[in-house]
């Protein structure tokens, strides 16, 4: 009977192995089905691009990664029953979220240090200098519709049609204003959906001859459609677009047609060029397909967080917290320095599509 | 401290090693063949859906061919001298045309400058977009060449949608997929309920699947980890926390790869079935071996019986045993020796009995002998004995006289005293009464009678106090004059009480006395008793252990262990000389005669402590510096009696 015991003993040593350390979770929120999707499918494989590098080099202090995707449709409405899920799932971090449209939703779940959570495109000037559980490492919508006032006033043009895309209404809205503020002529305000409606109302705007600038603050999608049916019967105009639809999309899209169409968008340093280099080149051999800023700016967004997991005591939001803000990071941009707000202070820039190539010309 | 053996019945050990041989060696060939039949359960699994991957590659190979033979056509018509896309009849045969195979969506044609020249689309929105900075349009560089693109969402369709793209010599056709519906075009293949199957484009993104909501999300397949896999095409891997095994298969002409998945639980679920049976087939197999088993270790068990039985027969003198020849040769040759050697044994009883007769008479003579010296022992151990008894009632006679002498000599005084006195006085008195009768009694003679008188009752009075104190002590040496009560009690406490109240003794002396011992010391006997022992030594060691102003120490320890409490009064003073150890304890030694001392004190402990309260007591001295008194008392006096 001892031998049995014995043998029995060996077996159980044998099956029941070692405990590793618990994966840290760490949640990816954004639309990635159904209309306005590209950009949550961009941000999606860049963020899981990452986790398989910090996964690949070992994890976090001996702790790997569990990402988890969540498709929060682009819709308000459902990032209640999201964080509700996040918190069944003990997720404390979240990276993710798109338009400034779900800003009021997303900034209810982050006034507790349940979850702390990290957004690359969210530009709401909502989020502006308010103390809470939202990172943001972009630059506030204010300061694009500031650039983008002194740089149809710079390059001449007393009056502009300005199309907001109401998908996203408060980015849209509140770039209409800042810009407004900052540009003094006259300016043509259409509402944008994707329909023949909206189409013809800027059809009508451009052949009335009355304005020498169109700025199309809609997605890349949107942008290379309308710039290619005003082409058609308009090859003056000037193009103009926001940090949205900065994408290959646009360029495959638009075609020659977005040729000289200009975007504001985050100031990129050059020091930084290689890093931005090798993200795209490690994207397009991942994925078989360019990345476009929404992918690069969520990396980047992706790698902040790890870093300050890394430096933090304990992996906890409100630890984690303490090292993003006042903290300056290198991301694939530049020098990203996180304020007391959680929120990116700098400037917008302008770049313009040459030959196929979005080209920075500030 | 070494176990005792167990002692099991040779049966069951048999048995149980029985069945634990064969349990290992089914666990052992079940283990062999649950790895065999794993491996071959997932082999075949691979190779099923392997072909099942190959047949839907085929499949799709012939859809592809079908689309590709669909653009040719329209190259050719495009091709055709006089075709213009500006002409109502080619627009409306090519409407015809793509609305014809129902395997696109909706088209384009395109000019040399990748410009749309056609839409299917109604509203013909897009006539003149510039499309040649789509890859799918980049790409193609040679008449005949054809592409099929990354997915996308279409806003036009609202679906997730690739295109295929195709060059003729003068334009592109771009036809475009609807990749929601796309199993329609496939559903005729063997997918079976089980299976899951995924249609992956030249970039890895996810175009069709019976999981549908991995299209709408444009899943890429590298997001699913690859667990485990030795061959390229033979893999598994996790989705939605299951576990699936994969095999794929490539389509050259779509760039597309096909992967089927089946859940691997189809794969445990024939092995678990195995294991069950297995199972099932061991437990019958070692209830059949056991009653095999059981008869043939019955017949060994009984065989060995009988053994055991002819030994107890031949222990008891009986050798006529027979054995019946068994099957096994091993019995047999041990049933032939035991033969061998139960007639060993009576050859060699014969010869015992032979030499036991000549010892008997040896033995006889040698009885006699000793028989006679036996009687002389007797009477010398008689006579031994009367003679101790002599020295012994001479010994008790001794002490008791040393015991009456003692006593005679210390009454003597008093009683010799008073004796004297008595006569004295009675004849003071018969003098005076002479004189009175006479007449010539004086006042001065009767005044010095008087006087005399007086002082004659008081020294009479005196000695005779001192008998009686005398006959007091005796008394109390022979401890019946004490009422002791059996009691609980907590021996420090009696002891501290009783160092403190004896140190008014010590007061004018430089002595200390110190008390070293727990203060819980529990035990049930004569505290009364213990009180007197205590005094007694400690009084003796402050009256005679120490010299005229000699200074020390007197330290009463003790320790109790579960059944005894052994007990110390130390002094550090001038010892005892080793000539008078040995009576000290003898009643009326004392080396303090002249100092009033009876010799009584320590005659008293011994008595005590011995007699009454059932202990032991030894004396430790080293003349010039120490006296040490060991004694040892039973706890409860209860378990003395």
């Amino acid at each position: 009977m001892k031998k049995i015991g014995i043998f029995l003993m060996a077996i159980v040593l044998i099956l029941s192995g070692c405990s590793s350390n618990k994966p840290i979770k760490v949640a990816y929120v954004a639309g990635i089905t159904g209309d306005l999707s590209e950009l949550g499918i961009y941000g999606r494989n860049a963020f899981l691009m990452r986790v398989d590098e910090i996964n690949a080099q070992g994890g976090i202090d001996g702790r790997l990664i569990e990402p988890l995707v969540y498709d929060d449709l682009n819709d308000p409405e459902k990032i209640k029953a999201i964080y509700k899920e996040i918190e069944e799932e003990e997720i404390d971090f979240v990276v993710g979220h798109i338009l400034s449209s779900l800003a009021e939703s997303v900034l209810k779940e982050a006034s507790s240090e349940d979850v702390l959570i990290l957004t690359a495109t969210m530009s709401t000037r909502i989020i502006d200098n308010v103390d809470d559980y939202l990172i943001r490492t972009c630059i506030s919508n204010s300061q694009q519709g500031k650039k983008m006032g002194q740089l149809i006033k710079d390059d001449g043009h007393r009056a502009a049609i300005l199309v907001t895309d109401q998908r996203n209404k408060t980015y849209s809205d509140e770039f209409g204003v800042t810009f407004e503020s900052f540009y003094d002529g006259q300016v043509m305000t259409i509402p944008y959906l994707p329909d023949d409606e909206s189409m013809e109302k800027i059809l009508q705007a451009v052949e009335s001859g009355e304005y020498g600038a169109l700025i199309m603050v809609t997605p890349a999608l949107d942008t290379a459609l309308i710039s290619q049916r005003i082409r058609l019967i308009n090859n003056s105009l000037d193009f103009y677009g926001v940090s949205w639809s900065m994408s290959p999309d646009l360029i495959a899209n638009g075609g020659k047609h977005v040729e000289g169409l200009k975007i504001v968008y985050q100031e990129a340093d050059d020091q930084f060029k290689e890093a931005r280099d090798k993200f795209y080149a490690d994207y397009l051999e991942t994925y078989k397909e360019e990345s476009n800023f929404v992918g690069q700016i969520t990396y980047e967004i992706s790698d902040i967080l790890f870093k300050a997991m890394k430096a933090s005591k304990k992996i906890e939001p409100d630890q984690v917290k303490k090292e993003l803000i006042n903290h300056s990071f290198h991301g694939l941009s530049g020098l990203i320095t996180i304020n007391e707000y959680g929120d990116r202070p700098g400037v917008y820039t302008t770049y313009i599509v040459e030959e196929g190539q979005f080209i920075q010309i500030d | 401290m070494k176990k005792k053996r167990k002692h099991r019945k040779l049966k069951n050990e048999f048995l149980l090693n029985t069945i634990i041989t064969i349990t290992f060696l089914f666990v052992f060939v079940m283990v062999v063949i649950l790895a065999f039949n794993a491996k071959l359960f997932s082999d075949e699994i691979y190779f099923k859906n392997r072909l099942v991957s190959d047949t839907l590659v085929t499949q799709l190979d012939e859809h592809s061919e079908s689309q590709l033979m669909a653009l040719d056509y329209y190259g050719e018509f495009l091709n055709e001298d006089g075709f213009n896309p500006q002409n109502n009849l080619d627009q409306e045969r090519l409407r015809f045309l793509l609305q014809k195979d129902e395997m696109f969506m909706s088209g384009q044609i395109l000019d040399a400058e990748a410009r749309v020249i056609y839409s299917s689309s109604e509203d013909q929105g897009d006539i003149g977009f510039d499309l040649s900075m789509q890859p799918y349009i980049s790409v193609l560089k040679e008449e005949g060449d054809y592409y099929y693109s990354n997915t996308f969402y279409s806003k036009t369709h609202n679906r997730v949608m690739a295109s295929l793209s195709y060059k003729t010599r003068d334009y592109y056709v771009v036809v475009y997929l609807d990749l929601s519906h796309f199993k329609d075009h496939i559903n005729f293949l063997p997918i079976k309920d089980q299976l899951e199957y995924i249609l992956l484009d030249h970039n890895g993104t996810i175009v069709s699947s019976s999981k549908e909501d991995l299209v709408e999300a444009r899943m890429k397949f590298s997001f699913y980890k690859v667990t485990e896999g030795s061959r390229d095409d033979f893999k598994k891997v996790i989705i939605d926390d299951t576990r699936y095994l994969l095999s794929e298969s490539y389509s050259d002409l779509m760039n597309w790869t096909v992967i089927i998945l089946s859940d691997y639980n189809m794969v445990l679920k024939p092995i678990y079935l195995m294991v069950l049976l297995s199972i099932g087939f061991s437990v019958v197999m070692i209830a059949l071996i056991l009653v095999f088993q059981n008869k043939r270790v019955n017949y060994i068990v009984k065989k060995i019986q009988e053994l055991n039985d002819n030994l107890g027969r031949i222990q008891k003198g009986v050798y006529d045993i027979v054995f019946i020849d068994t099957p096994f040769v091993e019995f047999n040759d041990m049933a032939r020796h035991f033969i061998k050697s139960t007639d060993q044994i009576q050859m060699r009883e014969e010869e015992i009995r032979m030499l036991n007769s000549n010892l008997e008479s040896i033995v006889d003579s040698r009885t006699a002998e000793l028989s006679d010296k036996n009687i002389e022992l007797e009477a010398l151990l008689k006579e031994l004995q009367d003679t101790q008894d002599l020295l012994i009632e001479s010994e008790k006679s001794a002490s008791f006289s040393r015991l009456i002498a003692g006593i005679a000599h210390e009454i003597n005084t008093p009683i010799g005293v008073g004796v004297t006195m008595s006569s004295y006085l009675t004849e003071a008195s018969k003098k005076l009464d002479k004189a009175n009768k006479d007449k010539t009694l004086t006042k001065s003679q009767f005044n010095k009678y008087i006087e005399d008188t007086l002082e004659v009752s008081s020294i009479l009075l005196e000695n005779l106090i001192k008998a009686g104190e005398l006959i007091t002590s005796f008394k109390t040496a022979s401890n019946n004059n004490f009422t002791y009560d059996l009691i609980d009690f907590n021996f420090y406490a009696l002891a501290a009480n009783l160092v403190k109240s004896l140190k008014t003794q010590i007061k004018n002396k430089d002595i200390s006395i110190r008390l070293a011992m727990d203060n819980k010391m529990l035990m049930t006997s004569y505290p009364s008793a213990y009180s007197q022992v205590l005094t007694n030594l400690i009084s003796n060691a402050i009256n005679h252990g120490f010299g005229e102003d000699q200074s020390g120490t007197i330290i009463i320890s003790g320790h109790m262990d579960a059944s005894h409490l052994y007990l110390s009064v130390k002094d550090d003073g001038r010892g005892i000389p080793n000539e008078i150890k040995g009576d000290i304890f003898e009643p009326f030694f004392s080396t303090n005669r002249s100092g009033g001392g009876m010799g009584l004190g320590l005659s008293i402990i011994q008595n005590l402590v011995v007699n009454k309260l059932k202990g032991s007591i030894l004396i430790d001295s080293q003349e010039g510096s120490y006296t040490e008194f060991k004694m040892t008392f039973p706890l409860d006096f209860h378990k003395t009696k």
